[in-house]
């Protein structure tokens, strides 16, 4: 009883506006967070497996859409060079390599090379 | 993608998968998925506190072993697994072709394509996603007894692939035909089958750590213990005086055992120093043997670049050819038979690869091994080991809001910082600014305590604790050149004699800390530190000898910048002191 008392004290003094842990996680739960995680099942050999999954497209959005991440992001492939004549170039993140460039101009073109 | 509909924004998608152990002794595993997208600059993706990569999912573990055939579980086992990845990438494929419209941080609507541009794993998870065979290279043709030729082959062509896979619904020994004849194993549906415009061959990226630091550095010092016997090169190890940013194996490199990338990198820095100069059986000319592990070093640290230029690449490419041209001495030692490692042939992918996604840093699976702590290892201890995976969602879930919260409520704690500006895309920033590479201005800094380490030591200490013969002599004429710098040589000589040292004891400090900035300014104010120690025998209380250190360090005396080691002078570092103090 009065160790009852004890934390009901304890949790008025500090001001807490939650009484247990469970109070805890439901207020945790409304925040808002990265994408849900769901359960699909997939059938391989006659026997059901698990697989606990988020969704790809909305996790995308979750990364890019960060406003942490606002002003850094990379949106378009560069190419960087150290001499004028462009010879000698740069290559570090992934927005300074070929792969971005080429999907960026020519997609119609590798569409048709690999998936024709 | 700009001819036919202008304004697309690329998203270039990563997923790494890596299986991983939970608990220590029962075989618990985790199969994690990450992803992250190449649009997040490489320095925040590599951070895990700045959350660039998100777990995607956990797949099932099972090593299905109610199926009684070791081949037909085999085929099952990546069966599952591609139907768990498709299920999981499915979304990619529509949304690569028509775009999506998605929400930047600073509230711009951009339409995004998102498309599959890395696949990120060890060796044996590369074949798995590439449905290639154990001992082939999930991106080239390369034939198996050729691994180790050090030759390019043709890349494995994926509208071939393709085509065989499409012949699914004429019977299984013609699908297991077909897909023989193209290289893959007969695998229902691989997950990148419907994902248009993913060439999984050229998404599968070079992995330093297995393929380098765990594979061909491991090798290279298997190979290394059998020419010269481990005695010899324990031995060696032992000798090695300790010094800064150098570990020290005092019990010798071959008895360790699990030996970690970190491990390896720390061998890589002495390897070559310990067998410069040993004797090879027959007396053979060691030259051979020294190039061969030089490359592989040289290939080592050049891949590992934060930056690559083309004449970088010609460096990597050179290294790597220098190996194959000198690796016949392992085969005529008789430590090798052949050089048929898949490890070995990857090497020959990294330039191209680095051409197009970029640096090795972009795609280490060294990220996802860190990512392995918070994403399975703690969730799973947060649960009571029951049904785990409900409990390691949530508990992530839960993880993440209270992380997200913590940066908000930061964000509306700190003051307002002006908005940043949109960046216009264009796709006419062809070119940019050229870096300067004068620009570097090194700056050295020299840092010591401010209180010397013995205050006091007399000259003949000096002289038989820490061996600095001649030191009246060497600070006599020290003080000379200061006074007088324009002197010559014998004048100081004559000077030096007329001075009278009004003291018979100076104060020493033990220690000099340097530091230089970054040239690059890479690692983020990063310094790279070195100590220069000086210290006679120290007794400790118990009556432990500590064995004296003077380290040797090369001073540039030369006012002429970049002078090299033409400029410097060796000395063994005796006795820094300060006789004004």
């Amino acid at each position: 009883m009065i160790l009852a008392q004890l934390v009901f004290q304890v949790h008025e003094s500090l001001g807490l506006s939650f009484k247990t842990s469970k109070e805890l996680n439901t207020i945790v739960d409304k925040l808002p967070g990265r994408p849900k995680f769901k359960k699909s099942e997939v059938t391989v050999a006659g026997e059901v497996f698990d697989v606990w999954h988020r969704d790809i497209l909305e996790c995308i959005q979750t990364l890019i859409g960060d406003p942490e991440f606002a002003g850094q992001l990379k949106l378009v492939p560069e190419r960087h060079y150290t001499d004028k004549d462009h010879l000698n170039r740069v290559y570090s993140d992934v927005h300074t390599g070929k792969w971005w460039w080429k999907i960026q101009v020519g997609w119609v073109l590798v569409l048709s090379v690999t998936h024709s | 993608m700009e001819k036919k509909q202008p304004g697309a924004t690329v998203i270039p998608v990563f997923i790494s998968s890596d299986k991983t152990q939970l608990t220590p002794f029962r075989g618990k595993m985790a199969y994690p998925v990450y992803l992250t997208v190449g649009n997040i600059p490489k320095d925040i993706r590599r951070k895990p506190s700045r959350r660039g990569q998100i777990l995607l999912a956990y797949l099932p573990t099972t090593k299905l072993e109610h199926i009684d055939s070791i081949a037909g579980r085999r085929r099952a086992v990546s069966n599952l697994y591609h139907a768990c990845v498709g299920k999981i990438t499915q979304p990619l494929g529509p949304a690569s072709v028509n775009g999506v419209e998605m929400l930047l941080g600073n509230g711009d609507l951009h339409r995004c394509h998102p498309l599959l541009a890395g696949f990120i794993s060890d060796y044996p998870e590369q074949l798995l996603g590439a449905c290639c065979k154990n001992g082939t290279c999930p991106k080239c043709t390369v034939p198996p007894d050729n691994l180790g030729d050090g030759k390019d082959y043709p890349l494995r062509d994926l509208k071939e692939v393709l085509a065989a896979l499409k012949t699914l619904d004429t019977g299984p020994t013609a699908y297991r035909k077909n897909c023989e004849a193209a290289g893959i194993k007969p695998v229902l549906h691989p997950f990148w089958e419907d994902l248009k415009g993913v060439n999984i061959f050229d998404s599968i990226t070079p992995d330093v750590l297995h393929q380098i630091q765990q594979g061909v550095i491991k090798h290279l010092l298997n190979w290394i213990k059998s020419i010269f016997g481990a005695a010899e090169i324990d031995a060696r190890c032992r000798r090695l005086p300790p010094n800064h940013n150098l570990r020290h194996f005092s019990k010798g490199i071959t008895s360790l055992s699990r030996i970690t990338g970190q491990e390896h990198s720390d061998i890589c820095r002495i390897i070559l120093g310990l067998i410069i100069g040993m004797k090879l059986p027959g007396n053979r000319s060691p030259v051979q043997l020294l190039r061969a592990v030089r490359s592989i070093l040289d290939f080592f640290y050049l891949a590992q670049l934060p930056t690559h230029t083309n004449k970088t690449l010609q460096h990597l490419r050179t290294a790597l050819e220098t190996f194959h041209s000198n690796k016949s001495i392992f085969i005529d030692l008789g430590v090798r038979k052949n050089f048929n490692l898949p490890k070995l042939h990857s090497l020959q992918h990294y330039v191209s690869c680095i051409e197009s996604l970029g640096t090795t840093d972009n795609y280490n699976t060294e990220n996802t091994e860190r990512l392995h702590i918070d994403f399975a290892k703690d969730a799973y201890h947060a649960t009571n080991r029951k049904d785990e995976f409900s409990q390691m969602t949530l508990w992530l879930e839960r993880k993440e809001k209270v992380l997200i919260h913590q940066v908000f409520i930061e964000l509306i704690s700190t003051p307002k910082s002006p908005p940043i500006p949109p960046t216009a895309p264009s796709i006419d920033s062809a070119t940019l600014p050229s870096i300067n590479e004068d620009e570097s201005n090194e700056v050295s800094h020299i840092h010591m305590t401010k209180t010397p380490s013995v205050s006091s030591v007399n000259f003949n200490q000096i002289v038989s604790e820490y061996g600095a013969v001649d030191f009246r002599q060497a600070l006599t004429v020290f003080i000379a050149s200061y006074n007088q710098p324009t002197l010559s040589r014998r004048q100081l000589q004559n000077e030096a004699f007329k001075i009278f040292l009004p003291f018979q004891k100076v104060p020493v400090f033990h220690k000099v800390k340097l530091w230089n900035d970054d040239p690059l300014n890479i690692s983020e104010g990063k310094r790279t530190l070195d100590v220069i120690h000086c210290r006679p025998i120290v007794k400790t209380k118990k009556g432990v000898k500590i064995p004296a250190r003077f380290d040797t360090a090369l001073i540039d005396v030369a006012a002429d910048p970049g002078g090299g080691v033409t400029g410097s002078l060796a000395l063994s570092y005796n006795a820094p002191f300060s006789p004004f103090s």
